[in-house]
């Protein structure tokens, strides 16, 4: 009914070859403000309208027009004869058009020209509504959009803040247990040389045994050696595989003593190297790092990470498959960053598992050195996947360890930087971390040559 | 002398073992068992209580994987074997929460937060030990040095 309507008033409006124009592309039919007073009906081609607040301002397009709808309802019909918005022809258009002196066609039939364009006002009406509540709502989305990402940088801005300062506290820590670690070496050497042999055992591996390891373990010693509950203990932890070498046991309270001197220093290194990380981490949200760049071996920063991650690995079954890759241009703590968050998370999340397992493969495909990391964990559903990047989300409710939920946001700012990608695959049996990072131009040149 | 106890539960051992070291003035008096989790401490206390032996005190880190410390103080304050035992949250994590939680619950005597001072784990870990000693009706005089001599003389008035 409303197309036999429109159609008709097509017929007997905008048929006139005497009102009809090309408009080639680029060319403005209606300027903003200026007098309009025709009723423009789109023929075929297409045309944008754009509107702008003040003469100076940039112009925001508003609508565009194909064929078959009509231009310059408002000015026409609101009687202000003054064009609402400037239309420019998109493409090469064809127009046709009525004006304020065009002759009403049997107005005894269908009424007033007003009565028979009702339709079509009606019609660019509902558009405009249209229009409004559609920017409301995009309007409404950058806002909020707008708002996260304010708060996230406060965030990240106070949190660089609180970094910087804790930085200088454990720097202090740092230096100074590196140094007190000398300086009781050489007081030892001076003094005790003879346990010097025990401070260092310490030293270099503190404590690897679980509480669990060392109470069989010290059962097992008390019959062995004839040596009471406490020292077992102590000794089950200091040694907690093999034959017990018998200089420990000529004097085995000293040699605990200067054990444990060993252990805590180990401790203290591993703790304050620990806290340096966390506090370069949480630095990098606020602003870039310049990091030194240096060639490495992706696989050497994988081994790496492994190694800064020993102690939440226990229990994991950790394989690695490395392929020969050519050197990367890359800065040597933001990839190891980039492991050990993934790595860890892994770890995490196997805690539940049942023999847990860890897979890390390198490969050389093209010109993309490509990193996956896969673990046997339970899977991560659709709605956490398509999070998962995203700053300040955490699955880590608890607040065990680190739960900012800034980890993975962090290693994708990484991976982007280098010009790589991360992506993510989960079902019930696997969950894959998949990085590609791109080799540049020139070292495939170079491997090429040494080949 | 009767054996008595003291669990200390953390799951970083670098921090179980500055406990051990704090709570070391003790051992000549006490068995001092330290457990990496909830479960092995659970399991530990029950070996322990089966061979007729008291534990007079748990120290417990709150945020582990498996069970919380508040989970596990839960448990033993609801355990009529442990009910004399007397409990200490030592934590750097707890939420408001958790700590209402520890207190309403859990029933625990003491909360530390990290870092926490060793002579003040010590003096507390002391009175309460003692406390438990005369709550128990444990012969006190085998112990009466290493105790908390306000406490014994508060008890025997």
């Amino acid at each position: 009914m409303e197309k036999v309507k429109l159609q008709r008033l097509i017929d007997d409006y905008f048929e006139n070859p005497f009102r009809q124009i090309t408009i080639p592309a680029g060319e403005v039919v209606l300027k903003q403000a200026e007098y309009n007073d025709r009723l423009y009906w789109v023929k075929s081609g297409e045309l944008e309208g754009f509107f702008s607040s003040t003469a100076k301002d940039r112009k925001t397009k508003v609508f565009t027009a194909p064929a078959g709808t009509f231009i310059g309802v408002h000015s026409f019909f609101a009687e202000t004869l003054e064009a609402s918005t400037t239309v420019i022809a998109k493409e090469d258009s064809e127009l046709a058009w009525i004006d304020t002196s065009t002759p009403v066609v049997s107005p005894e039939k269908y009424g007033p020209l007003t009565a028979q364009f009702t339709p079509v006002i009606v019609k660019e009406l509902a558009r405009r509504q249209r229009r409004a509540s559609m920017e409301a709502v995009e309007r409404e989305t950058v806002q909020n959009k707008l708002n996260t990402a304010e708060q996230m940088t406060t965030l990240g801005q106070l949190a660089a803040g609180i970094a910087h300062e804790l930085n200088n506290a454990v720097g202090v820590i740092n230096s100074k247990t590196e140094r007190l670690q000398t300086v009781v070496f050489d007081l030892i050497e001076e003094c005790h040389p003879d346990t010097r042999q025990f401070l260092e055992h310490g030293l270099l591996y503190g404590q690897k045994a679980s509480s669990s390891e060392v109470r069989a373990r010290a059962k097992e010693l008390m019959n062995t050696y004839r040596i009471d509950r406490d020292s077992a203990r102590k000794l089950a932890r200091a040694v907690p595989h093999g034959e017990i070498d018998s200089s420990w046991l000529t004097d085995i309270e000293q040699a605990l003593r200067y054990w444990e001197i060993g252990r805590d220093l180990h401790d203290m290194r591993l703790a304050s190297k620990h806290s340096v990380g966390i506090v370069k981490s949480v630095k990098q949200l606020g602003r870039t790092d310049t990091d030194t760049e240096e060639w490495l071996d992706v696989n050497d920063s994988i081994n790496k990470a492994l190694a800064l991650l020993h102690n939440s690995l226990r229990g994991i079954n950790v394989k690695i498959s490395p392929a020969v890759l050519p050197k990367l241009k890359a800065s040597s703590t933001e990839l190891v960053q980039i492991w050990v968050n993934i790595i860890k998370n892994a770890s995490d999340v196997l805690s539940h598992t049942s023999e847990p397992a860890i897979e890390i493969s390198t490969r050389h495909v093209r010109n993309m050195v490509q990193i996956t990391v896969a673990n046997n964990g339970p899977e991560i559903d659709e709605v956490t996947r398509r999070k998962i990047f995203q700053p300040n989300f955490t699955t880590k409710k608890g607040g065990l360890s680190f739960g900012l939920g800034l980890g993975l946001s962090i290693v994708q700012r990484i991976v982007n930087s280098y010009g790589g990608s991360i992506a993510v695959m989960s079902n019930d049996e696997k969950t894959i971390f998949r990085i590609k990072l791109p080799v540049p131009a020139q070292e495939i040149e170079g491997t090429d040559g040494k080949n | 002398m009767e054996k008595i106890n003291i669990i200390c539960v953390d799951d970083q051992r670098e921090v179980l073992s500055a406990v051990l070291q704090d709570l070391s003035p003790l051992a000549a008096f006490f068995n001092i068992e330290d457990c990496e989790s909830a479960i092995e401490a659970l399991e530990v206390m029950d070996s322990l209580d089966a061979e007729g032996e008291y534990i007079a005190l748990v120290i417990s880190d709150h945020v582990m994987p498996e069970k919380t410390g508040v989970e596990f103080l839960t448990e033993i304050s609801q355990e009529r074997r442990y009910h004399q035992t007397k409990k200490i949250l030592l934590t750097g994590q707890a939420t408001h929460q958790d700590t209402i939680a520890a207190i309403n619950r859990a029933r625990v005597e003491s909360y530390f937060e990290k870092p926490w001072k060793s002579e003040e784990l010590l003096n507390i870990a002391t009175t309460l030990i003692t406390e438990y000693i005369f709550d128990s009706g444990i012969e006190y005089e085998p112990f009466q040095s290493i105790l908390d001599q306000s406490v014994v003389l508060q008890r025997l008035r």
